[in-house]
């Protein structure tokens, strides 16, 4: 079974889209509202995929990203944004990012995208 | 030591110095013509024209040395400008030399080369002073410097001209040499003050130039000595010689000093100095100054010397006299109006500035309010997205409900933040009535959930105050709100009314934790928030809405309260 983790600031967001992601047979091993909880949760849960908010307190995702890649950490991430900016994107071209959707985003398409990787 | 500013205390000792020296070279002349001191030019004047011209080298040669750290100090300038001092000393010394030793008297001799070649040396040292400015200097500025410098000219041409043949052509032409060569000199003396007004190389320039005009009114009133025969050692006019040794002297031991403390920039002569006066009056006092001494001088001449009894010279020192002051009048009209434009000039591009400084910072604000409101409504756009395709795949009455509850919550959100946007983008005219402040807290409480371990007290007794009762609505309900979200489930929310001789005063004071000092300075900013869902703007409007009462709002700790005062007379 695919394993995923979702974050987001956004907690209504957050359990609508493990709801769906979970009615299609994808493992939602946790959820979190920071980036701190994102990197904690993917050393503890080695998800197949990582769907995380680029605008969040505390950790941004940014910074998620920049702790996952010193720590090596395999997972695929995709990201859910509201916005973003010319700076973020450049920003993200540094990461192995496997898609950006800006929200709102239909989460049967992350479902579909995460069936076919 | 400073680096970029200049020492006040040393230009005031500077100046202080400079004021004190030739004070007491005018007392010592003057106790001289008025009571008579015994052997005056043996020990009085030879030792000064000895001690001032040396002395004035001797500083041109160290500043010289020194002047290669001084940033933007034309030096080549500067090694002519000494050169020049060297003539005068050379001058100076020779005719030491002829009346104090051999005691002759001749002229014109070798002492009259050097005192001509000062002059002309010293001009070449401003037009190499100039030279890096030259594409700077329009015709108008030549013209006008020409124009401004031949007028010295006048009534020494006129006085030469009345003077007959008989009276020694050569020796009078010689001494018209003087004027001629002063004249040119001045040329390019009244460019580079004009050029070191705007460009504020003010104090050193003009002080060069100070020298360079009572030099010149030395000259002229020389001449008139010469046609009349009445020089003798020890007459006033060798007050101004010695003064524009010394003036010029004071000048190389600022270079001196600016080499060794403050040597990256010379043009900011005196641009920090606390008197400010001294930099935009200093041109006009210093004006002033030379006039009245030449004004006293030239009445000394006249009275106490008791020189002209023919009154053919008192016309001529009248003529002088007037032509100085149309010269100094001419240069301060045409600063002051180079000045006025200049500041003109300048409001007109800082005006220019905070404009476009203006839409920038508005362009920005905009760009991140709508980036910021485009995330605050993507947000419950994606609920609500997904509570329907949830609905859609799975049409039970449970998912119906827990997901229509989203769905709700989603769209009150997303008013939220469109009516906080309105409110502040909105300016909305006061619609001013006297309104109860109980209604109005009653109104902004019920208009929101208060959880059960909240409690909210207000005072007993009403008061009622003129205001717009919907605007204040948005100010208390912002207010409360916060409070809310800040005490979470337990507290409470306290308010107060007061009055002073102009004001209602409202205190909304809640039990939560102190705000942040960093906080506090930025909480009334638009954007400015700590919450995530904010959009910042809440409080912004509070303070645009009081303030369009006329009023103010205020944050205090302990404890937490937000003071309003709204004035007693509202204007619309």
């Amino acid at each position: 079974m695919i394993k995923a983790i979702v974050i987001d600031d956004e907690i209504e967001l957050v359990e609508v889209i493990q709801e769906i992601l979970e009615m299609s047979n994808i493992q939602v091993v946790a959820t979190g509202n920071n980036g701190q909880q994102a990197i904690e949760m993917c050393t503890k849960h080695s998800p197949d995929f990582l769907i995380l908010d680029l605008k969040m307190p505390k950790f941004d995702g940014i910074y998620t990203l920049e702790k996952l890649l010193e720590k090596n950490n395999p997972v695929k991430v995709i990201i859910m944004t509201g916005f973003i900016d010319e700076r973020d994107r450049s920003d993200l071209n540094k990461f192995n990012i496997k898609k950006l959707f800006i929200k709102p985003t239909n989460p049967e398409d992350i479902v579909d995208f995460i069936k076919n990787n | 030591m400073s680096q970029n500013t200049e020492n006040p205390k040393f230009i005031s000792f500077l100046g202080i110095g400079l004021v004190v020296n030739l004070l007491l070279i005018v007392i010592l002349y003057y106790t001289n013509i008025l009571v008579g001191i015994d052997n005056f030019s043996n020990y009085i004047s030879l030792p000064l024209y000895m001690i001032i011209p040396g002395a004035l080298m001797l500083l041109g040669i160290i500043a010289l040395t020194k002047a290669k750290k001084i940033v933007d100090l034309p030096q080549i300038s500067l090694v002519f400008l000494v050169i020049s001092f060297g003539c005068s000393l050379a001058a100076e010394q020779t005719w030491n030399l002829y009346e104090h030793v051999l005691d002759i008297d001749p002229y014109p001799s070798i002492a009259d080369f050097f005192y001509l070649s000062a002059p002309i040396l010293m001009f070449i040292a401003l037009l190499l002073f100039l030279k890096p400015i030259r594409s700077q200097i329009s015709k108008k500025n030549i013209i006008f410097a020409v124009a401004i410098s031949s007028l010295i000219l006048i009534p020494t041409v006129l006085a030469t001209y009345n003077v007959g043949a008989e009276d020694e052509p050569f020796e009078i032409l010689v001494a018209l040499l003087y004027p001629i060569v002063d004249s040119i000199l001045l040329v390019p003396a009244i460019i580079a003050i004009l050029f070191s007004i705007l460009n504020k190389k003010n104090f050193f320039w003009i002080m060069i130039l100070a020298g360079i005009l009572v030099l010149i009114a030395a000259d002229t009133v020389f001449l008139f000595l010469v046609i009349d025969d009445t020089y003798t050692d020890g007459h006033p006019v060798d007050i101004l010689w010695i003064s524009s040794y010394t003036i010029w002297a004071f000048m190389m031991y600022y270079i001196i000093y600016k080499a060794k403390h403050n040597p990256e920039k010379f043009e900011e002569s005196i641009g920090n100095y606390k008197m400010q006066g001294v930099e935009r009056f200093g041109i006009l006092i210093t004006l002033v100054a030379i006039n009245i001494s030449i004004g006293i001088i030239l009445v000394a001449v006249n009275f106490v010397m008791d020189v002209n009894t023919e009154g053919s010279s008192l016309a001529y020192f009248s003529w002088f006299l007037i032509m100085i002051v149309i010269i100094f009048s001419s240069i301060i009209l045409f600063l002051n109006s180079k000045l006025n434009k200049s500041i003109d000039d300048r409001t007109i591009k800082i005006e220019k500035l905070s404009d476009n400084l203006i839409k920038a910072e508005r362009f920005s604000a905009i760009g991140e309010l709508a980036s910021k409101l485009a995330h605050d409504l993507r947000n419950p756009l994606g609920v609500i997205i997904g509570s329907n395709t949830l609905i859609k795949k799975n049409p039970s009455k449970d998912v119906i409900w827990k997901n229509n509850e989203r769905i709700q919550h989603s769209i009150e959100r997303m008013e939220n933040q469109i009516y906080n946007v309105m409110d502040f983008v909105r300016v909305r005219k006061l619609n001013l009535n006297k309104i109860s402040l109980h209604k109005l807290i009653d109104d902004s409480v019920n208009s929101l959930v208060i959880p059960n371990g909240i409690t909210i007290n207000k005072p007993n007794e009403n008061l009622k105050i003129d205001c717009d009762e919907e605007q204040l609505l948005i100010v208390f309900n912002n207010i409360i709100f916060n409070a809310i979200q800040k005490l979470k489930n337990d507290g409470s929310i306290t308010i107060v009314y007061d009055q002073d001789d102009l004001n209602n005063i409202i205190k909304i004071q809640d039990s939560g934790e102190v705000i942040p000092d960093e906080i506090i300075k930025k909480i009334f900013e638009p954007l400015f928030t700590t919450k995530y869902e904010g959009t910042g703007l809440g409080l912004a409007s509070c303070k645009q809405i009081i303030e369009q009462h006329g009023g103010t709002i205020e944050v205090e700790n302990n404890p937490t309260s937000f003071v309003i005062t709204i004035p007693k007379d509202v204007k619309e």
